[in-house]
């Protein structure tokens, strides 16, 4: 089957997958820390997992590392859509909470992982010039239509869902961009708390155009900003 | 929804093993299919997905409950098409149980949406997820 490869859009996370574990299923989390709180915040951990509901192990690895193991009755279906995406969040917040900050969690870098991927995020693939982005970003956040993660347009209330913004609604921010602008698939999405802009086809120009639309958008609002490789 | 120079369509992705995507795509959807194949469902015989692309990340992190390797099916229907099956009681969207506010909700098709769906749908260019670091 042929398909495109999607480099710029997808964070890649090596999400554990459950095994077999008796009569249920077990799933190992393998965290790291760069400068862990100590030996004795590893039983407040277990206490705070405990008491959230999980039925979960902790195995100290070495003093800069652990694997939480949650454990599956077999009434549970560890692939559900909570057990499986929402519920490690949960328990990632408990470790830091208990451990200190994570360094990496599966290898990975823990800014990368939910819930702590930084909050203004930049995702771009597109072919559209660099300048019709810049003068969106700069009017947005200069009109204060940038209001915690969602766009703020006067009088159309439905816009304030999370979802796509098409580019005839960025035309009634004000932009009056044009189809000349830009091209058609291009996508200005909010996504949580990031403004995301995509579209059907990438462009390195564009991909290091954006980089610098990343700096300056950061010196100028003191907003962090990520872009997705 | 859409862009500004096409006609208005609910565009949406499903993350899933490629091996899935294949079936789906020579069969269409099919409530025994779904049955058999689906993992995590709370709703045997429906089809999730999200819309897209604000749910690309979402979808591609519910396929790797799948076995490997992994893909995500892009589609559309025509704007209309899915408002309608949403009157009708035959699609709804909803936030998952435990999503954080900032998740975007996932749409579910129920059976008796199939029929329309597969007449409607125009599938896209599935997306290959990248390997893992």
């Amino acid at each position: 089957m042929s398909g495109t490869q999607l480099n710029a859009k997808v964070i890649p996370l090596p999400f554990p997958r459950p095994t077999r574990a008796g009569t249920g299923w077990s799933r190992t989390w393998r965290l790291s820390f760069s400068s862990p709180n100590g030996s004795e915040s590893v039983d407040a951990l277990r206490t705070s997992l405990t008491s959230a509901g999980f039925l979960a192990s902790v195995e100290q690895v070495s003093e800069l590392a652990i694997n939480v193991i949650v454990h599956y009755a077999t009434n549970q279906d560890p692939f559900s859509d909570e057990n499986f995406v929402f519920r490690p969040r949960e328990i990632l917040r408990l470790v830091e909470s208990s451990l200190g900050r994570i360094a990496q969690i599966e290898g990975v870098a823990r800014t990368l992982w939910p819930p702590f991927r930084p909050q203004f995020s930049f995702m771009v693939s597109t072919s559209s010039p660099a300048l019709v982005l810049e003068r969106f970003v700069r009017n947005m956040l200069a009109q204060q239509q940038w209001n915690r993660g969602r766009i703020v347009i006067p009088g159309r209330p439905e816009a304030l869902q999370v979802g796509t913004v098409n580019f005839a609604t960025v035309n009634e921010l004000g932009l009056k961009l044009s189809p000349a602008d830009v091209t058609p698939q291009i996508q200005l999405v909010v996504f949580g708390d990031d403004l995301v802009l995509l579209a059907a086809e990438d462009s390195q120009t564009f991909h290091d155009d954006c980089e610098q639309l990343e700096t300056l958008v950061e010196d100028q609002f003191d907003v962090g900003m990520a872009l997705a490789s | 929804m859409g862009t500004v120079l096409g006609p208005p369509v609910f565009r949406f992705c499903h993350g899933t093993s490629r091996m899935k995507a294949a079936l789906v795509l020579k069969h269409g959807l099919d409530q025994e299919l779904a049955k058999t194949h689906q993992c995590g469902s709370t709703r045997p015989g429906s089809f999730h997905v999200f819309a897209a692309p604000a749910g690309l990340q979402l979808a591609y992190e519910f396929a790797q409950r799948h076995e490997p390797p992994h893909l995500i099916l892009r589609g559309e229907l025509p704007l209309g098409v899915f408002t309608d099956l949403i009157k009708l009681g035959a699609v709804v969207e909803e936030r998952i149980i435990g999503s954080d506010a900032s998740d975007p909700p996932q749409v579910v098709f129920f059976p008796p949406a199939y029929l329309v769906f597969n007449k409607s749908v125009r599938w896209l260019d599935p997306f290959i997820p990248p390997r893992k670091k």
